[in-house]
């Protein structure tokens, strides 16, 4: 009997530390779903719970960090706070500057949502990323990295890259703007770099994203042929061109010197003795 | 200035091809000698023809010598045996000389391994333009004429010959 209640005893106990864990363990991604289902059944304040759960965690994704600010902001739409969703649809924007509101959702919706673009509009310029990778067999390379962002959210911009097959990537951390992060060349051959490159907020949420380490943008780089490489090498760089001239001229020249240095000629020594023959008095016939 | 300058380049360019100049020895003169056959059957008839050059030297001593079988003295110049064809188309019939010096020329006439003809000349002007003749009789008076046909050296030497 005593060995009965202790075992229910450690049931139970594991079952309450798993209930008391759970929500700890809870990823962003379980909140989000469970924000965005909450919407989709038109539970709008559990929604917005649900999403303001996703937006005060830290180091969200772009993909989690965008749809959450959009189930929050449409929240807010919903139950008629204005200023709020007016607020959070121009952060959207910032995030993803294709976003749009459904025109039939109604003026809750589109009148904030016309304040925020109106808003971007008066900037003047979007908020973006352009990531330019510059890389070539060989030698060493570029990622180039420019920021837009007028409400300066971006706090930093990480960069991380690997020549496959390494798995580990190398990281740099620079600041918002126009940057570029050297790459080394490819030494040990490899033909495939893959990279990532975020901008981070404040609490490290991807306000940018270009790839990222799961699913990071790839550059495919081959080695040139070598018939090619043959080709594009000028005669001019060969050694073998110049020995073969140097040889040719120094013998021009030799030769020209012999053929064409003047010559004076002394009184022969010698004479040289033809002998024919006559018949008689005259030449034979 | 530019006129002194052009000179003095000038200069230094002919000294220099004047340094660079190569002294070389004219080519020999052609010094011509017939072998003088007393006609043309005795051409016809002799089968090959050997002269020598001798450095000064009496053409008597030589012709004597040859006459009696001696031992000639040693020629500075000699020609192979060299048939009467060859003579007359001139071929292998040629060798150099120092000038200016007197030499006697003895030739022979063979028919077989024999002597039939001799002459000789001394040639005291080696290097004259004109035919020096080597006049050709008969060794001895044992010798005479065999028979020929040729009455031309050019019909015996003629491929095939037109005589005997």
């Amino acid at each position: 009997m005593p060995t009965m209640f202790k075992r229910y005893c450690a049931v139970a106990s594991l079952a309450t530390m798993v209930a008391i864990a759970a929500p700890a363990y809870a990823s962003p991604e379980s909140d989000l779903a469970t924000a965005e289902n909450a919407y989709a059944a038109l539970d709008y304040t559990n929604a917005l719970s649900a999403a303001e759960a996703v937006l005060a965690q830290r180091g969200l994704a772009h993909e989690t960090l965008t749809r959450a600010t959009r189930v929050a902001a449409l929240a807010h739409a919903a139950l008629g706070h204005g200023e709020q969703a007016k607020n959070l649809f121009t952060t959207m924007l910032q995030y993803d500057p294709d976003f749009k509101v459904d025109s039939k959702l109604g003026p809750r919706f589109s009148e904030p949502f016309a304040e925020a673009r109106g808003y971007w509009q008066a900037q003047g310029r979007k908020p973006s990323m352009d990531v330019q990778a510059i890389i070539q067999w060989g030698q060493p390379g570029q990622i180039r990295v420019s920021t837009q962002d007028p409400l300066s959210i971006v706090k930093r911009v990480v960069v991380g890259y690997r020549w496959a097959p390494a798995r580990d990537y190398t990281t740099a951390n620079v600041d918002p703007g126009a940057r570029q992060v050297d790459v080394p060349a490819n030494t040990s051959g490899s033909q495939r770099i893959d990279y990532y490159v975020r901008a981070l907020d404040a609490k490290d949420n991807a306000v940018f994203e270009d790839g990222s380490p799961d699913q990071p943008k790839s550059v495919v780089v081959n080695e040139p042929p070598k018939a090619a490489q043959e080709e594009k090498r000028s005669i001019f760089a060969s050694p073998l061109f110049y020995i073969v001239g140097g040889a040719i001229l120094a013998g021009a020249a030799t030769g020209g010197y012999f053929a064409l240095r003047p010559t004076e000629y002394t009184a022969a020594t010698k004479g040289r003795t033809i002998i024919g023959a006559s018949c008689g008095i005259d030449r034979c016939q | 200035m530019s006129t002194s300058r052009a000179s003095f380049t000038f200069a230094l360019l002919a000294l220099a091809v004047m340094a660079c100049t190569v002294k070389e020895e004219a080519d020999p003169p052609q010094v011509a000698f017939d072998v003088q056959f007393p006609s043309a059957q005795a051409a016809a008839y002799t089968e090959n023809v050997k002269v020598w050059a001798f450095a000064g030297g009496s053409c008597a001593d030589l012709i004597r010598l040859r006459q009696t079988g001696q031992a000639l003295p040693a020629a500075v110049a000699e020609t192979a045996l060299i048939t009467p064809c060859q003579l007359w188309s001139g071929a292998d019939n040629t060798f150099d000389l120092p000038l200016s010096q007197d030499y006697a020329f003895l030739a022979v006439g063979q028919v077989g391994a024999k002597d039939v003809f001799i002459g000789c000349s001394s040639e005291r002007a080696f290097g004259s333009t004109k035919a020096m003749p080597i006049s050709l009789t008969f060794i001895d008076n044992l010798q005479s004429m065999g028979k020929t046909t040729c009455t031309k050296l050019s019909d015996k030497c003629a491929q095939p010959a037109r005589c005997n």
